[in-house]
């Protein structure tokens, strides 16, 4: 054991390098941000009671701590809204006292950001003027420093993560855990094994066939000498009342003939695909119309509503599982138009087999407290959707789908879509679910007609329409 | 048949960070700004130099509204139904808080138009007269300033009255207003057509029906040789300047402290060097291309221009013209020949080298797809160490949606992965930073598919969507924490738009920000 060794070091006191910036909470909060992290990178350790978020009593001794044992100045924002606060006059008291025992009297720098009257403790001290503009004030006080001996450190210069996680602190934090998303897909359950080609036998007027066909009352789609479908031949041979006897040329397995046709029928996947879709779009199309849905040719598809017969003005229907029952209205009145909720559905063999569900909004006139004709200008149509949907949110669509669903499915477990005479598409009238593997705090308070409140979230036109 | 039930895989991907002053990074411009400053910060606050163009009303408008972007512009209080905590709204610190940029009002140029001359001009019979007099009001102080005064201008702001942003658009109506004679007739849209005389007969001033009658394109295309440009409506200026019968602003404008940060950014991304902010963690090496095609207007033989626009990580954009041709293969779709789409992609690979070296991935993303002459041509192109890949990516309407059980919509970044090639990618959505959702109804995918690559060199999927999602964030236009569209897509009309222009004819190579 050396001598040096066995006597004890005197405790070193920690260096006063820190810039205290005495503040209100939260009025001078942009102030603090913008001016905190710009002296770290000239080189200063500065601290301010926001970098703390929780607060408490043991951070209240932390601030106190770090004004009297470690601040080498103190920044005091000055505003009268500022200097009536009582935690900084409290702050003000500290300083001054440290002020004093450092014998420092300029310990304390005023940082004028609005005029403000002079109070007791810091009446004759010259500030830094922030009033004219924030930059020049920052100039100034970079100067002032100087002025006074404190010397920034360039060698360590480090801003504090804390600056940012106070401004992000009312954010909602991403959870890791896996969230519920329900699509607008409905997923076909159940469909028809094959497509089938028939062919007449002998010869016809293929015209004039192609003619009767449009006629049937089942999906079908001509080709070369007959027609594709999804019913029998049975079916087939009786709607053509015995006029004309059909063949069974071809069956191909439908998965096979959406995917690749057939090269026997010469006829491409695309192709295939094609008339496929066009019969399943038909399909749903005539069972909208037997069921007495509204239907509204848009620019490319056709949209069914939800009119008087299905539910009245201002009806809310129930949809939901057993102790999660919602409410929705697919139809009211808004800004002196009816409403009618609908969808336009478009099937899909990819990436499964299923028909997405786009939702539509029809407007009628509305006099005497009675609907009247449905408007037939499509740009009225679309200036009222823009207008009076575009406050309608997540919940508002989501529970819109569902209640259509309900009243398209009724007491049945499944949407079934006729194909033939006993035959059907059948669709799950649950829209397929996925699973996102994060989530998030999601608050379920609002009405399921409500309309958002907040107009600055709506956004704006599309920038290429608007100026720049 | 019975079909199983099946699901797909979504995933959640983070928001890019983008990086500001002093190397910090974060994901929402306004707060890097406000704390940190642009990346690349000067030292010292450099001045910009403005040049002003308005009626004088109009450049009154400007110098006090200018006035106030010097100093703090803060956030209205919330109204009655809307929430307290608004975190999409930020206070707007300052210019030169913000941005170290400034400019006095000794150094601005400001140039007077006559209210009554722009009056007479939109209201001339024929509208592309009307169009292509009204912008030439404005566009012809800039190139009278160039030809005599040795004050240099950084940016030109146009300051428009409502009467030229209501009459001088495409479909613009015009109804009940006291039209005033020209050189032309009043349905004449084209030059007139003369075959015995070939081109050889040119009529004077027939030069206004090559261009679009729209006063936007116009000024950007008038002034592509001069200095990028702003327009800004004197509405947008002083709404309260401008009250209907009832008291209430003619049009609802969005608040001052957004205004500020939307042109304060602009202004800095046309005046500086390098952008505001650029992606944070975006692979080295990458490079964009934004393709764009365009029907040349009344064009005889049905010709259409083309341009790439070149976006790196840096957020530098660049615009490369190609030939025009017949390019249009039908009514969706335009194709280059193999020559044309060489001469395309080696413009960009040049521009490339010059500051970066050869690129290990160049991606180009459009509406379309690629037929094999010209992908063939894009591949050789390119070197032996550069993959390139094609991307389409399509903005949807509601085919696809997904919906949350609550009052918030689905999350941005949230993608649905139909295959290794294909998935939905929701750009915009709800932002737990910002505890809300932006934009109408409920938000709606990008589709995205990952067309061809070079020798089957396929990126992954999760890749292609985190590039696209950062390139939602770099569109300098305005200060918003995301944009729906990635920038390679976002303006590809818009510069198709002003390269159809017959005044931006010869134009080849341009930045970005002279289009924006």
């Amino acid at each position: 054991m050396t001598i040096d060794a066995a006597i004890p070091t005197p405790a070193l006191p920690e260096p006063r390098d820190i810039l205290f910036i005495s503040k209100a909470t939260p009025g001078d909060d942009d102030f603090a941000l913008w001016l905190a992290p710009r002296l770290e990178a000239a080189g200063f350790k500065v601290f301010a009671d926001i970098l703390n978020l929780t607060g408490g009593d043991i951070w209240r001794r932390v601030v106190t701590n770090t004004l009297q044992a470690k601040s080498v100045k103190m920044l005091l924002c000055c505003s009268d809204d500022t200097l009536g606060r009582q935690g900084v006059l409290e702050e003000i008291d500290i300083a001054c006292q440290v002020s004093k025992d450092i014998k420092d009297e300029t310990f304390i720098i005023p940082l004028r950001l609005k005029p403000y009257k002079k109070i007791f403790g810091i009446a004759n001290l010259n500030y830094v003027n922030f009033v004219p503009s924030w930059a020049d004030g920052l100039d100034s006080l970079l100067e002032t420093l100087k002025r006074r001996g404190i010397r920034p450190n360039p060698d360590s210069i480090q801003i504090n993560p804390n600056w940012e996680l106070y401004r992000k602190r009312l954010s909602i934090k991403l959870l890791p855990e896996p969230e519920r998303l329900t699509s607008n897909w409905l997923r076909v359950a159940e469909a028809p094994d094959a497509i089938h080609y028939f062919e007449p036998v002998g010869s016809i007027d293929r015209d004039l066939m192609y003619e009767q066909c449009a006629q049937l009352s089942f999906p079908n789609e001509p080709w070369a000498h007959g027609f594709f479908a999804l019913t029998s031949l049975e079916e087939v041979n009786r709607s053509f009342s015995g006029l004309v006897t059909f063949k069974l040329a071809a069956s191909i397995g439908l998965d096979e003939f959406q995917k690749n046709g057939s090269e026997y029928l010469g006829i491409r996947g695309q192709d295939a695909s094609n008339k496929l879709m066009s019969m399943l779009r038909r399909a749903w199309i005539k069972m909208c119309e037997e069921k007495g849905l509204i239907r509204y040719e848009y620019s490319g598809s056709t949209g069914f509503h939800i009119g008087e017969q299905q539910a009245g003005i201002g009806k809310q229907i129930s949809w939901g599982r057993q102790g999660e029952r919602h409410r929705s209205m697919l139809r009211n009145v808004a800004r002196g138009h009816v409403w009618q909720y609908g969808v336009t559905a478009t099937p899909n063999f990819w990436p499964f087999p299923h028909f997405k569900l786009k939702s539509r909004v029809l407007f009628a006139s509305y006099v005497d407290d009675k609907m009247g004709d449905v408007l037939g200008d499509p740009q009225k149509q679309h200036k009222l959707r823009r207008s009076v949907c575009k406050g309608w949110r997540n919940k508002q669509w989501h529970g819109r789908l569902r209640a259509f669903l309900e009243l398209m499915c009724g007491e049945s477990s499944y949407i079934r879509i006729p194909v033939g005479h006993e035959t059907f598409i059948k669709l799950d009238p649950s829209p397929v679910l996925f699973t996102s593997p994060v989530s998030t705090y999601l608050p379920d308070e609002e009405d399921g007609d409500a309309e958002e409140a907040d107009e600055t979230t709506l956004g704006r036109p599309d920038p290429e329409e608007e100026e720049d | 048949m019975e079909y199983p039930e099946k699901s797909l895989r979504v995933l959640h991907l983070e928001e890019p960070g983008l990086e500001f002053g002093f190397k910090q990074v974060t994901a929402h411009p306004k707060d890097g700004l406000h704390l940190y400053g642009p990346y690349k910060r000067p030292k010292r606050t450099r001045e910009i130099r403005l040049g002003v163009i308005g009626t004088n009303k109009g450049l009154d408008h400007f110098r006090t509204w200018a006035n106030a972007i010097r100093g703090v512009v803060s956030v209205p209080e919330p109204g009655p139904r809307e929430k307290k905590d608004r975190l999409h709204l930020a206070t707007f610190p300052g210019l030169e808080e913000a941005l170290s940029i400034t400019f006095n009002d000794d150094a601005t140029t400001f140039h007077s138009i006559s209210e009554s001359e722009l009056e007479q001009a939109t209201l001339i019979i024929n509208h592309h007269e009307a169009v292509s007099k009204t912008a030439s009001l404005y566009a012809n102080v800039a190139i009278s300033h160039l030809a005599n005064d040795e004050r240099t201008v950084d940016v030109w702001l146009l300051v428009v009255p409502e009467i030229v942003y209501e009459r001088c658009r495409p479909l613009s109506k015009r109804t009940g207003l006291t039209l005033v004679p020209g050189g032309f007739k009043k349905k004449q849209k084209a030059r007139v057509s003369m075959p015995l005389f070939g081109d050889s007969l040119d009529e004077p001033g027939e030069h206004v029906f090559d261009d679009t009658p729209d006063f936007h394109r116009h000024i950007k295309a008038s002034f592509l040789g001069i200095a990028p440009t702003q327009v800004l409506r004197e509405t947008t200026l002083a709404p309260e300047a401008f009250l209907n019968t009832k008291g209430y602003p003619v049009r609802k404008t969005q608040d001052r402290a957004t205004k500020a940060w939307n042109v304060a950014t602009g202004l800095y991304y046309k005046t500086q060097a390098d952008p505001p902010w650029r992606l944070a963690n975006i692979r080295e090496g990458v490079c964009y291309i934004g393709l764009v095609f365009k029907d040349l207007p009344n064009d005889k033989n049905k010709h259409a221009c083309c341009a790439a626009q070149m976006f790196l990580r840096e957020g530098d954009g660049v615009v490369f013209r190609g030939a025009n041709g017949p390019w249009k293969t039908n009514d969706y779709e335009h194709h280059l020949t193999r020559s044309e789409a060489s001469n395309l992609i080696k413009q960009v690979l040049d521009a490339y080298r010059e500051e970066h070296g050869t690129p290990k991935e160049l991606f180009i993303h459009g509406r379309t797809k690629f037929n094999d002459e010209e992908w063939a041509a894009f591949e050789n192109a390119v070197p032996a160490e550069t993959n390139i890949v094609g991307v389409r990516i399509t903005t949807g309407k509601g085919e696809n949606k997904l919906f949350r059980d609550g009052d918030y919509p689905v999350l941005r970044g949230t993608a649905l992965i139909q295959d290794e090639r294909n998935a939905l990618l929701w750009s915009t959505g709800y932002i737990p930073q910002l505890d809300t959702y932006i934009g109408p109804e409920t938000p709606n995918p990008l589709s995205i598919t990952i067309l061809r690559s070079k020798a089957n060199r396929m990126p992954k999927i999760e890749d292609v969507l985190e590039d696209i999602l950062g390139l939602t964030k770099i569109n300098y236009n305005s200060c918003n924490f995301n944009d729906g569209l990635p920038v390679t897509v976002r303006f590809a009309n818009m510069v198709g738009d002003i390269l159809t222009m017959g005044s931006a004819k010869s134009v080849k190579k341009q930045p970005f920000k002279f289009y924006v």
